[in-house]
């Protein structure tokens, strides 16, 4: 029941919370979101063309459902990034770690449910929150997740943080001998991961 | 060289220069036109100071609102505060040390830098003059638009956030 009430919240934000996120986004957010919309437009037109006519080794759309194009982690408050994961990366993710820090505070009263997967919506992306005590993961997936890519996600997530994550995380500590250090772990979990 | 991030807020009446301190030092360019920054926006430098690399990760908060309905996740987490007065604008001066006050007891830890920005608009035999009526100690008198003391500014924030950790 309560879930069901959160959820239409949710549905009837949905076109408000759109539009203030567009506000906040600096440029470079923009930018950001604009280059994974090329991705997939260009992986739906050519690739999905291509294997259709030319009968392509393997089948690209299952795989272009769902899948992960980024992870962060992000300190509460400062919102400075800890580490993060990109399969393309090319914006400068302090800079989007702090913008998503922003829209997530601003949006801290819509999402109450502590413990469960926030989402934020942005065109065909959807960027999955998940706070811990002093820092919180985001992320950024591709398609139309279903259930059991939210749950494999969310155990993928919390292992994370209970085995790779440092435990001496304050404004001062973080470096990027530490960013680095949790970049690569987040590739490693992430990248060889088949969601 | 070793390499750490800080969270740098500007505060300060609207239409003071924030946005355009920010665009001056991190993008060496000025604005005549007065755009109202929407929301939030986040802007980064990377100044190198010793042996060390400071990105300086800049929160520009926009609208009319005054210090005390600023959400409180602007000031969450914040290492450094640079609050700008505009000195062109006497009427506002009344309000600077309360402001100063508010800052002091959300951030305790933070150092502040006080600027007066807009010194091209004002003679400079004045800026004495506006130190004394002002009654707090100010760090600079700068301009967006000319680049003055701009880059000091940040700078020195930056080596306070250094050396004091
Ligand atoms: N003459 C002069 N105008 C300035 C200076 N700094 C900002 N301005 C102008 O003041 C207006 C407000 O600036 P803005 O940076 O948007 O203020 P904010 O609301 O504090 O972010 C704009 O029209 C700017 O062009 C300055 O140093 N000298
Ligand atoms: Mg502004």
């Amino acid at each position: 029941m309560k879930y069901a009430t959160q959820r239409r919240i949710v549905e009837a934000f949905y076109p408000i919370m759109g539009k203030l996120i567009r506000r906040y986004m600096h440029y470079e957010v923009e930018s950001w979101f604009n280059r994974f919309t090329t991705q997939v437009e260009s992986a739906f037109t050519w690739q999905f063309w291509r294997n259709l006519f030319w009968g392509g080794g393997e089948s690209t759309t299952p795989q272009l459902l769902c899948y992960i194009e980024e992870v962060f982690v992000i300190a509460h408050g400062s919102g400075l990034l800890i580490g993060s994961y990109s399969k393309n990366n090319t914006a400068d993710m302090n800079m989007v770690a702090g913008m998503l820090t922003a829209v997530k505070s601003f949006m801290g009263e819509v999402f109450q449910n502590k413990g469960d997967l926030n989402t934020i919506d942005y065109a065909e992306y959807k960027i999955f929150i998940h706070d811990n005590f002093k820092y919180y993961f985001a992320v950024v997936v591709a398609g139309l997740p279903n259930e059991r890519f939210k749950t494999h996600l969310r155990s993928l997530i919390d292992d994370f943080a209970e085995q790779e994550m440092p435990t001496d995380i304050d404004t001062d500590s973080i470096d990027d001998t530490m960013v680095a250090s949790v970049s690569d772990k987040l590739k490693h979990c992430f990248e060889n991961n088949e969601l | 060289m070793r390499s750490i991030s800080k969270k740098i807020i500007l505060t300060g009446s609207f239409c003071v220069g924030k946005t355009s301190l920010i665009s001056r030092f991190v993008y060496q360019r000025f604005l005549l036109n007065y755009q109202t920054t929407m929301g939030v926006r986040i802007d980064k430098k990377t100044v190198a100071l010793g042996d060390t690399n400071l990105n300086m990760i800049v929160w520009d908060i926009g609208g009319e609102q005054t210090q005390v309905r600023i959400p409180d996740s602007y000031y969450l987490g914040s290492s450094g505060i640079i609050y700008v007065f505009d000195v062109s604008r006497p009427v506002g001066f009344k309000d600077i040390e309360n402001d100063i006050h508010f800052l002091r007891q959300r951030l305790p830890y933070a150092p502040i830098i006080v600027i007066g920005n807009k010194r091209d608009l004002v003679d400079e035999n004045h800026l004495d003059e506006i130190r004394s009526l002002v009654g707090i100690p100010i760090d600079f008198f700068t301009s967006a638009k000319d680049g003055i003391y701009v880059e000091d500014t940040f700078i020195k924030l930056a080596q306070l956030l250094i050396h004091e950790p």
